[in-house]
């Protein structure tokens, strides 16, 4: 028996032996009071159920057990995408502006069992491009398509991050032996990578590309996470913040983190009848359109007509370069839905492709935003999930719509 | 049975969740009391757990899950308390009032038990958790990592961590204590 054996046996007899008689008086009836007040939440309404929102609110845990129906979810987000955005191109030509866009390759990349694999397109033959004793993962493109990032699990909990080749070559690592990661975007120009580290709250990590180092971001912030570059220049970050008061936002910030500022976004939101109870759920994640002009983000809304109460709706903000937001509208497209979120923007940087929930049926949406062309269509026909969890059949895509339903630009 | 009530209180049966409530509160208070060290906050964290126990039980899938996820709410719960703790620091220098919790094991004598108590004192709320959860609560390793909603990896290595911390945490305290008897001599 060594020495460390006995002290961890002397902890657990001392903390295993502790026990308790009962807890203070009257707390559990302060919680049965409380709680005989307190409304449900819908299903729909918490995080976990939120299988989209939370898939991409959590880009890395590789290590974490595979939660196949928000893979499956996440895989029907993706096609519909696909496909809504293959009819806007067969009926607009636009051209994404460098370097945001497609990867030009148009190759696919993903990890099994540790290793990091590269297949050109869909039913292509995968090709493995990091093999050996290391165990990577979620392997992300580089904006121009040339580069890789891939997370490297260092095992008790420690990992790295691997720069490398779109095919493997040259794999490098740039950030090594950290905490989790629950974070990383790759910038732009593809020189550097933001993250987060779940260990340093409050703190981005702006790491080079090409080993030369990290510097650190502290915005006294509580919670800083999911930080995305805006667009065009990429020389600012954005991302969720909770403030020391536990106050919601969006932050932007320099990449030499300067000019820290929280958006002005939803003005009146404190006011909301459900903001001190739902206050996890506002101000989520943002999506900037190429232009780097107008943000996208949903947050709850107290009063949509849904019977399901409170619910998501999206937001547009044109915000301008030191963070200033000049106007805001909300996207309501559908008073009846119960909730309408997960926008994201074409390279277009007029349509928004959404997600919208009506009870138990879940679609996604392509909206095209300019004023001057009222069109819109489904990016995939409504969608049930049921109790088993079984997920639907591949998605189609409508035509789109000869004219608009209502003065939205959006039609069913 | 306890499955049955966890269903009952899944469908808004508010009886059913409070018979749930009773079993549980003593213990969650315990783990909360024991991480925060501070009474107040422990109440509120496991009032807090509790409530959104009941807010949020539709979201619960499983319901011979319940446990699991209520102690992933009550390690929330007291993270928030904890944050809201470092900003209050007065609270934290309130003397500790008399604890409700006791300690049944014999085998170890008093000087031992303030000893383990004062390098426990010594760990973040971070460390204290993962040692409750393990040691305590009597979770395994998969089971904690749920409850911190970390990968099981990252739960192994914080356990260690902390296990290392105490044990530096009570060289330095017997360092302090040799060197006040000295001073004191």
């Amino acid at each position: 028996m060594t020495t460390r054996d006995d002290f961890d046996r002397r902890l657990h007899t001392w903390l295993s032996g502790h026990e308790w008689d009962r807890e203070p008086e009257l707390l559990l009836e302060e919680v049965l009071a409380r709680t005989a007040r307190t409304s449900r939440r819908p299903a729909w309404l918490i995080p976990e159920r939120w299988l989209p929102m939370s898939a991409i609110t959590s880009r890395f845990a590789p290590s974490m057990p595979v939660p196949w129906r928000a893979v499956g979810l996440v895989a029907l987000l993706l096609l519909a995408l696909i496909a809504g955005a293959l009819i806007l191109a067969g009926s607009q030509p636009f051209r994404p502006a460098p370097p945001f866009g497609p990867a030009a390759n148009g190759a696919l990349a993903f990890s099994r069992a540790g290793d990091v694999f590269v297949v050109d397109g869909l039913g292509g033959t995968p090709r493995k491009v990091l093999g050996g004793p290391n165990v990577d993962a979620a392997p992300l493109f580089s904006p121009d398509g040339s580069h890789m990032l891939v997370l490297r699990d260092l095992g008790n909990g420690r990992q790295a991050l691997v720069w490398a080749g779109f095919n493997g070559a040259d794999p490098r690592i740039i950030l090594d032996d950290i905490d989790a990661i629950g974070w990383a975007e790759i910038g732009p120009g593809g020189d550097v990578v933001a993250v987060q580290i779940d260990s340093e709250p409050g703190v981005l990590r702006i790491v080079a590309t090409d080993g030369s180092g990290s510097t650190s971001i502290e915005t006294g912030l509580d919670v800083v996470r999911n930080p995305i570059f805006r667009p065009p220049a990429g020389d600012q970050l954005t991302f969720e913040g909770w403030g020391q008061a536990g106050e919601r936002g969006i932050y932007l910030v320099n990449l030499d983190g300067t000019g820290l500022i929280r958006l002005e976004l939803d003005p009146g939101y404190q006011a909301d009848e459900f903001y001190a109870l739902n206050r996890d759920y506002y101000f989520q994640a943002p999506s900037w359109a190429a232009s780097g002009s107008r943000l996208a983000y949903p947050t709850l809304e107290p009063d949509p007509v849904s019977p399901a109460g409170p619910g998501f709706r999206v937001h547009i903000a044109e915000v301008g370069p030191s963070g200033d937001v000049t106007s805001e509208e909300i996207l309501e497209f559908d008073p009846a839905m119960d909730d309408e979120f997960a926008p994201t923007w074409l390279p277009t940087g007029n349509v928004i492709v959404y997600h919208s929930v009506e009870g138990t049926l879940q679609r996604m949406w392509l909206a095209d935003l300019d004023a001057g062309r009222e069109r819109g269509t489904w990016a995939s026909p409504p969608t049930t999930t049921s109790a088993s969890g079984s997920l639907p059949t591949a998605p189609r895509s409508s035509p789109s719509c000869p004219s608009p339903a209502r003065t939205s630009p959006l039609c069913r | 049975m306890r499955r049955e009530q966890v269903e009952r209180a899944m469908a808004g049966d508010h009886d059913a969740f409070s018979e749930l409530a009773r079993v549980s509160i003593a213990r969650l208070y315990a783990a909360a009391r024991m991480i925060l060290r501070d009474e107040i906050r422990a109440e509120d964290a496991t009032q807090e757990a509790l409530v959104a126990a009941w807010r949020d039980l539709s979201a619960l899938r499983d319901p011979d899950r319940f446990e699991a996820w209520l102690h992933r709410l009550l390690v929330r719960a007291c993270h928030r308390e904890a944050r809201r703790g470092r900003r209050r620091l007065v609270i934290e220098l309130e003397a500790s009032r008399t604890s409700r919790i006791v300690e049944r094991d014999p085998a170890i004598d008093l000087a031992d038990r303030d000893e383990l108590d004062r390098g426990f004192a010594r760990l973040d709320a971070d460390q204290r958790t993962v040692l409750v959860l393990h040691h305590f609560l009597g979770l395994t390793l998969d089971e904690v990592a749920v409850a911190l909603a970390v990968p099981p990896g990252t739960a192994r290595s914080r356990l260690h961590r902390a296990t290392r911390a105490m044990r530096a945490a009570l060289e330095a305290d017997a360092r302090l204590s040799t060197l006040t008897e000295g001073r004191l001599a």
